[in-house]
């Protein structure tokens, strides 16, 4: 048992320090990306709104890191809202070769007791924004890894969304 | 190993027992009714004894539970028997204090507990109504729809709130019911009207009517279609319950006369949907709302049936979502509907967002056109922008096979909306709106 637990550590520290080894051998001036994020518009208006995010590249695709955005950073201006329940983490993201988005969000992204707007908005916020990706055709949302039937006891999400623009402002 | 493992059992089983017992008061929350009872909620991580006192102008509810530091609240609200509380810690218990205006009766105020619901999230709960200062309805008729319409002043429900609930579901501020009794496009009883007159247009039909003549031949032909609607409304009811085994699919023409039609008004029982910041339940006016649809729907001929016609869920309580949205659809397919309407009121974060939204799931062609119809009449009638046509995935009309809409009439979060749908004057307006759209997709 300990020899195993040495050897893990050893393994760990060695796949540490080749990481840094490697990046101190080819030094890059940090590259930005940016992308399109939807946002329900504040103005109350049942609306998406096109928000630019810009951020140092981190090697995640772009699709993934449009995601990680929606649910995790504040909206840049007041005139978005941010609809995502609070304490909502992307556990993973993955892509299949068909084009379906694979996204696991944590149990707090299940929140019953609100009106069906909220619903509709933020799965046109992830479904947009995702799709706005060509690789991205449609997505399916997983709860905890699993497929889940209702969020909020309104929207069928058990099978992958497809594109809304009919939620795009014109 | 065995008297490790024994050990280990014996600490796991103390510290079940020690979480067992530690029941937390999460949250009090309070607020005033429609019909302005008073009624405090307080939030249990788990179901724990507890007491109501009553001393002098001071009310005292003990609750055995440790308070939780981000639940003491002290707050204020509009009520005329008590204008604030206390809610604080004493020991391992939770005191929460009301001083009162005035000493109350036996019978002026009642307790009940609710459980905790896995399904739903919601917590434990223990429930105070003080009915000291709750309004009467001044004259509702009696909902059994064989009461002559004309008669609006033939049985008065005054039974004042006093009963005790016996720790069920049902929750005691359910709006009394003062259920439409005249037909659409006249002008039902002025007091409760006038109360809630919004800043959106009023429709036609409620013209005023000048001189004596006219107001004559208005009520003569008033009371012929009361007649009129009283017989079909009769016919339907007669047709009810007897269901053609031998129909297959759905019919979407021919006149509203004998189709039939389920209507789901949303939520129910512990599940209350969207809550207001004035107290109001969601599932309280999807219900008013979907009563007033029936009756109008039924005077058109048509047999309706109703997903529930009470305060309950459909599928029982304690039953997941899913389960519940199944229900309804269950209803809807028994009785081989023609059109399933679901009711109701929409909720967001944002308070500014207010108005219709007719939502409908486009597995038929029937679908965007029950919708078109319901929220053309709604929005050209309440003169709004007619934005809120959309389609979207909603379970209950996604997964039933008869052509079917989901409405949200207006935003319970938005304070003026709030208000508003808590009066009959646009719970009646929504439902004869509604009942016009429908009959106009049959046409």
């Amino acid at each position: 048992m300990k020899k195993i637990l040495l050897l893990m550590l050893l393994v760990f520290s060695l796949v540490i320090t080749g990481c840094s080894f490697f990046e101190k051998e080819k030094p890059q001036p940090p590259k930005k990306i940016s992308f399109t994020i939807y946002r329900a518009a504040a103005d109350g208006s049942e609306k998406l709104l096109a928000e630019k995010f810009t951020m140092t590249d981190n090697g995640k695709s772009l699709p993934e890191n449009a995601l990680l955005a929606l649910v995790g950073a504040k909206p840049q201006s007041t005139k978005y809202e941010d609809v995502i329940p609070a304490g909502t983490r992307v556990l993973s993201f993955s892509i299949t070769p068909e084009g379906t988005a694979l996204a696991n969000f944590s149990k707090e992204i299940v929140k019953s007791g609100q009106g069906s707007y909220n619903e509709v908005m933020m799965t046109g916020a992830i479904v947009n924004t995702l799709t706005e990706f060509p690789e991205v055709r449609q997505v399916q949302i997983l709860v905890e890894g699993k497929k889940i039937i209702t969020l909020g006891g309104h929207l069928d999400v058990e099978d992958p969304l497809k594109r809304d623009e009919s939620l795009l402002q014109k | 190993m065995r008297k490790l493992f024994l050990l280990v059992l014996m600490l796991c089983c103390l510290a079940f027992s020690a979480v067992a017992n530690a029941a937390q008061v999460t949250d009090v929350k309070w607020g005033v009714d429609k019909d302005n009872m008073l009624r405090f909620v307080v939030d249990l991580t788990d179901a724990a004894p507890y007491k109501v006192e009553v001393n002098d102008k001071m009310l005292t509810v003990v609750v055995d539970a440790e308070l939780q530091d981000k639940a003491g609240k002290n707050s204020k609200t509009r009520s005329n028997i008590a204008s604030m509380m206390k809610v604080e810690p004493d020991g391992n218990k939770t005191l929460i204090k009301i001083p009162l205006s005035r000493a109350l009766k036996a019978d002026e105020y009642k307790s009940f507990t609710l459980r905790k619901d896995p399904a739903t999230k919601r917590p434990a709960r223990i429930v105070l109504d003080i009915t000291a200062e709750k309004r009467v309805a001044p004259a509702s008729v009696a909902s059994k729809g064989s009461t002559p319409a004309g008669k609006s002043n033939a049985t008065v429900s005054s039974k004042p709130a006093t009963s005790v609930a016996s720790g069920s579901a049902v929750v005691g501020n359910k709006p009394v019911n003062n259920s439409l009794k005249k037909p659409p496009g006249v002008g039902s009883s002025p007091a409760t009207v006038s109360a809630s007159v919004p800043s959106v247009s009023l429709s036609a039909g409620g013209g005023t009517i000048e001189s004596e003549k006219d107001k004559k031949k208005a009520e003569k032909e008033r009371k012929k279609k009361e007649k009129e609607a009283q017989k079909k409304a009769k016919k339907a009811k007669k047709n009810k319950g007897k269901v053609d085994a031998n129909k297959v699919g759905y019919l979407t023409s021919g006149g509203i006369e004998g189709k039939i039609i389920t209507i789901d008004p949303g939520h129910g029982g512990s599940d209350p949907g969207a809550v207001g910041d004035r107290g109001t339940l969601e599932k309280n006016i999807t219900l008013e709302i979907s009563k007033r649809l029936k009756k109008n729907l039924e005077e058109m001929g048509a047999i309706v049936y109703m997903t529930r016609e009470t305060d309950v869920e459909v599928a029982g309580p304690g039953a997941s979502d899913v389960d519940e949205l199944q229900a309804r659809i269950n209803v809807a397919e028994k009785y081989k509907s023609d059109l399933f309407v679901s009711v109701h009121i929409n909720s967001s974060v944002n308070k500014k967002v207010g108005g219709f939204s007719t939502y409908y799931y486009p597995k038929t062609k029937f679908d965007a056109k029950i919708a078109k119809s319901i929220q053309d009449n709604l929005t050209k009638n309440f003169g709004r922008d007619n934005l809120g046509l959309r389609e979207a995935n909603f379970y209950v009309i996604k997964r039933c096979t008869m052509p079917a809409t989901l409405l949200e009439l207006c935003f319970i979060s938005n304070k003026k909306e709030e208000k508003l749908m808590r009066g009959n004057w646009f719970q009646t307006k929504t439902a004869n709106l509604i009942a016009e759209g429908i009959e106009d997709y049959f046409k």
